[in-house]
């Protein structure tokens, strides 16, 4: 097999870090291969795709890069970035730093433009890679005006267009709505099976996925390989990724749990569903508490339009009681957010009235309903700005006109709450993403707000920061607080959620106790959500939904 | 996001022409109303471009601008009086300080000239892609390089306006008043604003010239485009109309015309 893409015994320190980024990696990719990169973020896999694109260390400043990389056969060391990216380019995830054309035929063209290639061949390949992309037909499309996944698909295309050997997805999907998720698996699927490209290499935290599409996977942690193998052996070793804060296959986790295996430990539904012994005794799961008796929020016959009569909410109705954890689900667009920010204040309804804990509150401001109602971003860039992430946590609370004895004290509770209270003297600029999300939710709950509004709250973080953050988020929960989490992740849902509400085109299309929400598979799939493999396992073995894995394994009984 | 994004297509005479007729367009706005202090003359510029925005349909794009322009007049207006002594004929005295007639005609031939200088860059960016104009300006000699980062910047916009606009919700919704108090804490306040925009403007465009080299992109290699210009007969017309009036300008000013005070711009 030709050599693709090697690495070998490669340092890198970025400037200024105390820490190699990189300790000595090496790593080989041929052709024909699907590579997997997992590992818990700032374990340096972003790193490691901008080695084999040659990115680093072309561009960019370093303390230190020790190793050699080749891109067949051509080492990369003080080549044009641009001159490598024609074997080997890399998909990042951030969709909107890399479409920079108005147009998406624009956007795709620029490559090949590079590659002084005449007018019809750039039109050819233009036309090639939007069909490949599935984006045929919108080539005068302005790239803002696409949702995310075609954003994301386009950015593919645009690299596809150079018709490079090897691309590389770095958290391509880790950004995107379910259907947008979809989409670029599809592609995926497709630049495998048409032979596009001849090798594929991606970064990805849903272990599911890497079991349908890695041919072998590699482990990243702390800057070194930790694993190396065949994709289905390395996900078959569920404990070992467990103990990695990663998120092993649902599929695999129970089939370990049980004791169920094939040859190995199936990591697929449809292998563990061929190999799933007889179930002897399947135990009801106890109906979760799900509510308090006095109503937090209400919204009712809710509209709401950015301009004119285009509704992003028609008429929306949802009742939310004190103590509930709610998810809100859906696709981007559907309206989630519009509705979350009416029930903060920061949109003002056209029609429709917003209740708080019984109280009138359409009329009130944001200021008014931050003392009740909090409102953590998606993004932690957004809302920081201090120097100290001491200064962060006590800036709201200063506003409330607090003593500084009292917000010191307010301060270092927040911060054991959220775990960082050995940050507080950091500036939060250099922190990682998962830390500074922590910072983020502490600035809001050291408000102590009676409701608590998460949108998309993990999105770029690892599966165990994600547990971290929403296990900080139940126990507030448990203390009392009506919790409304915006996701695109169903296993959070199904973890931590005891309501779901799902909403598509402006209005609420399911609302039930997730349980009930997650059994009606035909409703979800139809607007492109897809459950946890755990219910349709235990649905297809035992007859009813369970929601984790964990549940699975403490309710079903096995011969 | 289309609210702010400058350019939208259109069918006009000034939308069909190419980017290099307009660029004329804009310089030799830039000269007429520079060679000229006259507010009858620097005015005629300016109504000019006016009647442009209107007949190639693009007034409404610029929304978001009216109230800068007049403001930018306004100023004019108010401060050239004031610093632009001399003249004959007095119109009153405020505190010490005499206004000539001269002076306030000054003080609008001034505000005319800022207002279509930036009314005709306005017209430029909402009446070409801004992929044709980057396209254009290398033509015109300017490095790639430097072109793709004029266009970028334009192209960036509409997100960071997007993220300013998240900013402002997401730190209101943590009662940060940027509205109201005093002085001192509105401006400790918007530090909420300006510094989460900064950073995240900043993580975006840093991993732009990644992006950018990725496909391969090399600086100052010759690359070739999918656009194509046409420099056509409409074109020729158009710019040698527009170059022989600024010429003529040139003429009619150094002959003494248009100007309220000789000895100055």
């Amino acid at each position: 097999m030709t050599k693709a893409v090697e690495v070998r015994d490669v340092w890198v320190k970025y400037r200024g870090s105390a820490d190699y980024a990189l300790k000595g990696v090496s790593l080989e990719v041929s052709e024909g291969e699907v590579v997997a990169i997992v590992g818990p973020t700032g374990a340096g896999k972003t790193t490691l795709c901008k080695v084999m694109t040659g990115l680093i260390p072309n561009m960019g400043v370093y303390d230190d890069f020790k190793g050699e990389v080749r891109v067949y056969g051509e080492s990369t060391y003080s080549k044009r970035v641009g001159d490598i990216s024609k074997s080997c380019a890399m998909v990042m995830q951030d969709y909107e730093t890399q479409l920079f054309r108005t147009t998406v035929e624009l956007e795709v063209a620029f490559g090949p433009e590079n590659l002084l290639l005449d007018r019809e061949e750039i039109r050819r390949r233009v036309q090639w890679a939007l069909k490949l992309v599935g984006l045929s037909g919108l080539e005068k499309r302005y790239s803002f005006s696409l949702s995310g996944g075609q954003k994301q698909r386009l950015a593919i295309a645009s690299l596809l267009s150079l018709q490079p050997s090897v691309l590389i997805l770095d958290e391509a999907t880790s950004d995107l709505d379910p259907r947008g998720k979809r989409e670029v698996y599809d592609v995926m699927r497709k630049l495998i099976d048409e032979e596009v490209i001849k090798s594929l290499v991606f970064v990805d935290h849903h272990l599911d996925k890497v079991a349908e599409f890695a041919d072998r996977l590699v482990t990243v942690v702390d800057g070194r390989i930790l694993v190396e193998g065949e994709a289905r052996d390395v996900l078959g070793r569920v404990e070992e990724l467990r103990s990695l804060g990663l998120k092993p296959p649902e599929v695999a986790e129970i089939c370990w749990d049980l004791g169920v295996r094939a040859n190995s430990v199936p990591v697929l539904l449809d292998e563990a569903l061929r190999v799933f012994p007889k179930v002897r005794s399947v135990r009801m799961p106890e109906r979760r508490i799900i509510r308090g008796e006095r109503v937090a929020a209400e919204l009712s016959d809710l509209w709401f339009a950015y301009e004119g009569q285009n509704w992003v909410l028609k008429g929306v109705n949802l009742r939310v009681h004190e103590g509930e954890m709610l998810a809100l689900i859906g696709q981007n667009g559907s309206g989630k957010t519009t509705l979350a920010q009416v029930l903060m204040g920061i949109l003002k309804p056209n029609h429709g009235k917003v209740w708080i804990f019984g109280r009138d509150a359409t009329p009130e401001d944001v200021s008014e309903r931050a003392r009740d109602v909090g409102y953590i971003f998606q993004n932690p860039d957004y809302q920081i700005f201090s120097q100290t992430v001491y200064e962060e946590l006590a800036y709201g609370l200063r506003a409330r006109g607090l003593s500084e004895a009292d917000v010191e004290r307010k301060v270092k509770e927040v911060a054991d709450m959220t775990g960082i209270s050995h940050l507080l003297n950091e500036d939060p600029f250099f922190l990682q993403k998962g830390e500074r999300q922590r910072v983020a939710v502490a600035s809001i709950l050291a408000l102590n707000p009676r409701i608590i509004i998460l949108d998309e709250p993990t999105t770029g973080l690892s599966p165990g920061e994600t547990r971290a953050l929403m296990n900080t988020v139940l126990n507030l929960n448990r203390g009392g607080t009506t919790v409304i989490t915006i996701t695109h992740e169903m296993w959070v849902v199904a973890e931590y959620c005891t309501r779901t509400v799902m909403m598509a085109d402006g209005r609420v299309v399911l609302d039930a106790p997730t349980r009930e929400a997650f059994s009606s598979r035909e409703t979800l799939i139809a607007h492109d959500i897809f459950p946890p493999e755990t219910c349709e396992l235990s649905r297809r073995v035992a007859g009813l939904t369970l929601l984790t894995p964990k549940e699975f394994v403490e309710h079903v009984e096995v011969v | 996001m289309s609210r702010y994004v400058l350019y939208a297509e259109g069918k006009s005479f000034f939308h069909s022409l190419d980017p290099r007729s307009k660029i004329a367009l804009v310089v030799c706005v830039f000269v007429w109303s520079s060679v000229f202090n006259h507010p009858l003359y620097t005015g005629t510029v300016l109504g000019a471009v006016l009647a442009l925005v209107l007949i190639s349909g693009v007034a409404s794009r610029l929304k978001l601008f009216w109230f800068g322009l007049v403001s930018l007049a306004t100023m004019s207006l108010i401060l050239w009086p004031l610093f632009r002594r001399g003249g004959e004929n007095v119109l009153f005295e405020a505190m010490g300080i005499v206004f000539t007639q001269e002076s306030v005609m000054y003080g609008l031939a001034v505000a005319f000239r800022l207002v279509a200088m930036v009314l005709s860059g306005l017209l430029l960016l909402t009446t070409t892609r801004i992929e044709d104009l980057e396209l254009a300006l290398t033509r015109l000699g300017m490095p790639y390089s430097m072109a793709f980062g004029i266009s970028a910047v334009f192209r960036f916009i509409p997100a960071m306006v997007g993220d300013g606009l998240t900013i402002l919700a997401a730190q209101r919704a943590r009662g940060v008043n940027v509205v109201s108090g005093n002085v001192f804490s509105r401006m400790k306040n918007s530090a909420a604003i300006i510094v989460p925009l900064f950073i995240t403007t900043m993580r975006r465009f840093g991993e732009l010239p990644l992006a950018i080299e990725s496909r391969g992109f090399v600086p100052m290699a010759r690359r070739s485009y999918l656009l194509e210009l046409r420099f056509r007969a409409r074109d020729v017309v158009f710019t040698a109309t527009v170059l022989f009036l600024a010429a003529l300008s040139i003429y009619m000013r150094l002959n003494g015309y248009g100007v309220v005070f000789p000895h100055v711009i």
